[in-house]
């Protein structure tokens, strides 16, 4: 197994030119591959989940490859849903077939979407990323419940 | 394409690992099975489709502003 790289290994990931958040705001992260690519980056693999000052709990999904994609996503523990959804969350975590947690304990994001338009964020429910940090490997993987939706509509406070 | 004719309970193998088995077929459904290693992901061609935008939709295209993100996390509490 690789050993996880240092923190100014990640950084190095980012350069001013590619990094929207500054560089000197990235404090810290965890590589994972995405062995299959995700849906419509298939061509990229490797990615880092990066910690961005004041973002917190708010994570940064970061391509090494391509430095133009960059995802906000978050630990989907940190969401309200209903509750027929976290059951299937629970057992998605549970199910020892989904391809990344063979060692380790898996964590699950959402990806988040800001419409500009609307001034409005949105989370896909229906497709979240299961990461496995240990094994640096993550999967976006597409749940059968009827009931999870690609824009789950979320509310600003 | 490829184009093969199968009776149902029939397998397909795609590569070493990866089999296919028909299951039945009724009012133009046809239900069938995989085996596939576990880290293969496998989704309706309609629903990869539909993810594949989200995903290119979600792509930043500016740093999110922090207190927007503070907004956003108190309306989930």
């Amino acid at each position: 197994m690789n050993t996880p790289p240092a923190t100014s290994e990640i950084k190095s990931v980012f350069t001013t030119e590619n990094c929207l958040f500054g560089v000197e705001n990235i404090t810290g992260g965890k590589v994972v591959e995405f062995r299959y690519g995700l849906p419509g980056f298939e061509s990229l693999s490797k990615f880092v989940v990066a910690d961005v000052k004041d973002y917190s709990p708010f994570k940064i999904l970061q391509s090494i490859e391509d430095p133009d994609v960059s995802l906000l996503i978050l630990n989907i523990d940190f969401l309200k849903m209903p509750m027929d959804a976290r059951i299937t969350i629970d057992k998605m975590k549970n199910i020892n077939n989904n391809g990344c947690n063979q060692e380790g304990e898996v964590e699950i994001y959402v990806i988040l979407r800001y419409d500009k338009a609307i001034k409005a964020f949105s989370a896909n429910m229906k497709a979240p990323l299961v990461v496995n940090f240990k094994n640096q490997v993550g999967k976006q993987i597409i749940l059968e419940d009827e009931n999870l939706s690609v824009h789950h509509t979320l509310t600003l406070i | 394409m490829l184009v093969l004719t199968r009776k149902s309970g029939e397998k397909l193998r795609i590569g070493n690992n990866i089999i296919i088995t028909i299951l039945n077929h009724s009012y133009g459904q046809i239900k069938m099975g995989i085996e596939a290693p576990p880290e293969i992901p496998i989704y309706r061609e309609e629903i990869y489709n539909r993810i594949r935008e989200k995903n290119q939709a979600s792509v930043l295209v500016d740093a999110p502003n922090p207190n927007l993100l503070k907004r956003l996390f108190k309306g989930m509490k």
